[in-house]
């Protein structure tokens, strides 16, 4: 099932782009719009791509639902807490990126022992790597890196890149 | 929960909710001991403004209870001195209270327990976070609403700083109850997570009123 995905923000160029790169990749029919005229519009999406302008704009009905939010920032590193996607990436990296966030979480409320993959990807995480090094390190997509990074936080229940290394060290899967 | 009033009594307030409510009575000044008044009754005894003060503790005893309108309508000046008081509340009482407790348990842990000394380290990490946000707010955001200058700090990075210091919070908590299964003083460690829990829940009302009022408040003023 495909989510229903509304990109908001003011630069057509931008919208259009992402909108066609949505439907030609994901098979994503995606909705554009400069702004929300009602709040009531948001119900009608799961997933919202914007701008750091436009999440600003609309703070206060993006917060609340900012794990269904990505952002496309002008900077590489991102920010932690808030889903986000430079703008200067591959198309490919921008693709996986998005199909990953796009992705439903597989286990979402279930707890259990991570596997031998998702302990690499920890292992990687905790020791700062970003998600495409850990892909290039692993020889997967960084989709699948993005897809582990979700499984790994539903099981364990731990979101930070701080906390994650906290739990890596605990159970000795880096060194203090 | 049921919405309180200016007109309900503030001890059935502070009997019917959980403890940590005195603390945000407290920020406004008033100590327990209120007798038999009203919120009104109070207020006007103190000097303060009794819908604000209602609606801040609507705010903190109901999850869902987040009146924008009503808020967005109180000068920059009592939010800000609220937000404030809360910054100096975490700074002198509820972080070293976290703080003192978790040190204890540690030192009463066996030398080999080192996750327990790894825990704290993290809760040091994110005690170094809230403080400097709280210089940030003293020194840069909240000089700015007043003046209505602009500040240095995109408001993206704000707002991805408040929501990662809220994740390790939670993730802190996580640990505590789901992955930290060493030997440990267990009277400590209840402390440590029910302080922990109240950090939790103040930083996640304090990040309401910041991100929702406030933050929308200076971009009303620098678009």
């Amino acid at each position: 099932m495909k989510p229903k995905v509304i990109i908001l923000t003011a630069d057509n160029i931008l919208a259009t782009s992402l909108k066609h790169l949505l439907y030609d990749s994901l098979a994503i029919k995606a909705h554009i719009a400069a702004d929300l005229s009602s709040p009531k519009v948001l119900d009608d999406f799961e997933r919202v791509i914007t701008t750091p302008e436009s999440f600003v704009a609309h703070l206060s009905l993006l917060l609340p639902i900012k794990a269904n939010c990505i952002i496309i920032t002008d900077s590489q590193t991102g920010a932690d807490g808030i889903n986000s996607i430079c703008r200067h990436s591959d198309e490919s990296d921008i693709i996986d990126s998005l199909s990953g966030f796009l992705a439903p979480a597989k286990h979402s409320s279930r707890r259990g022992a991570l596997s031998s993959r998702e302990i690499d990807v920890l292992r990687l995480v905790a020791s700062g790597l970003t998600n495409k090094e850990i892909a290039q390190q692993l020889y997967i997509s960084v989709n699948t890196v993005l897809s582990h990074r979700k499984n790994i936080t539903a099981k364990l229940g731990i979101k930070s890149v701080s906390g994650l290394s906290l739990y890596a060290m605990m159970n000795g899967l880096i060194n203090p | 929960m049921s919405i309180i009033s200016p007109e309900s009594k503030l001890a059935d307030v502070i009997l019917m909710n959980e403890p940590s409510i005195v603390t945000i009575i407290n920020r406004f000044g008033i100590p327990l001991g209120v007798g038999d008044l009203s919120i009104a009754g109070i207020c006007e005894r103190h000097g303060l403004d009794k819908v604000f003060f209602t609606t801040i503790l609507n705010t903190y005893i109901n999850p869902d209870y987040f009146p924008e309108k009503v808020l967005s309508s109180f000068r920059a000046q009592t939010i800000i001195d609220f937000l404030a008081t809360t910054n100096a509340y975490y700074e002198h009482i509820l972080i070293p209270n976290v703080e003192r407790h978790f040190t204890l348990l540690v030192n009463r842990a066996s030398s080999q327990n080192s996750k327990v000394a790894l825990m704290l380290q993290f809760f040091t990490e994110v005690k170094h976070e809230i403080m400097s946000r709280i210089a940030n707010d003293r020194q840069s955001l909240f000089p700015a609403i007043i003046q209505n200058k602009r500040i240095a700090t995109p408001l993206e990075s704000i707002l991805a700083h408040d929501a990662g210091m809220e994740d390790k919070i939670n993730d802190l908590i996580n640990m505590f109850v789901v992955h930290f299964n060493e030997d440990y003083d267990q009277n400590l460690g209840v402390a440590v997570y029910i302080t922990l829990r109240n950090l939790k829940k103040d930083i996640s009302n304090d990040n309401r009123i910041r991100n929702r009022i406030l933050l929308p408040l200076y971009l009303k003023n620098n678009p």
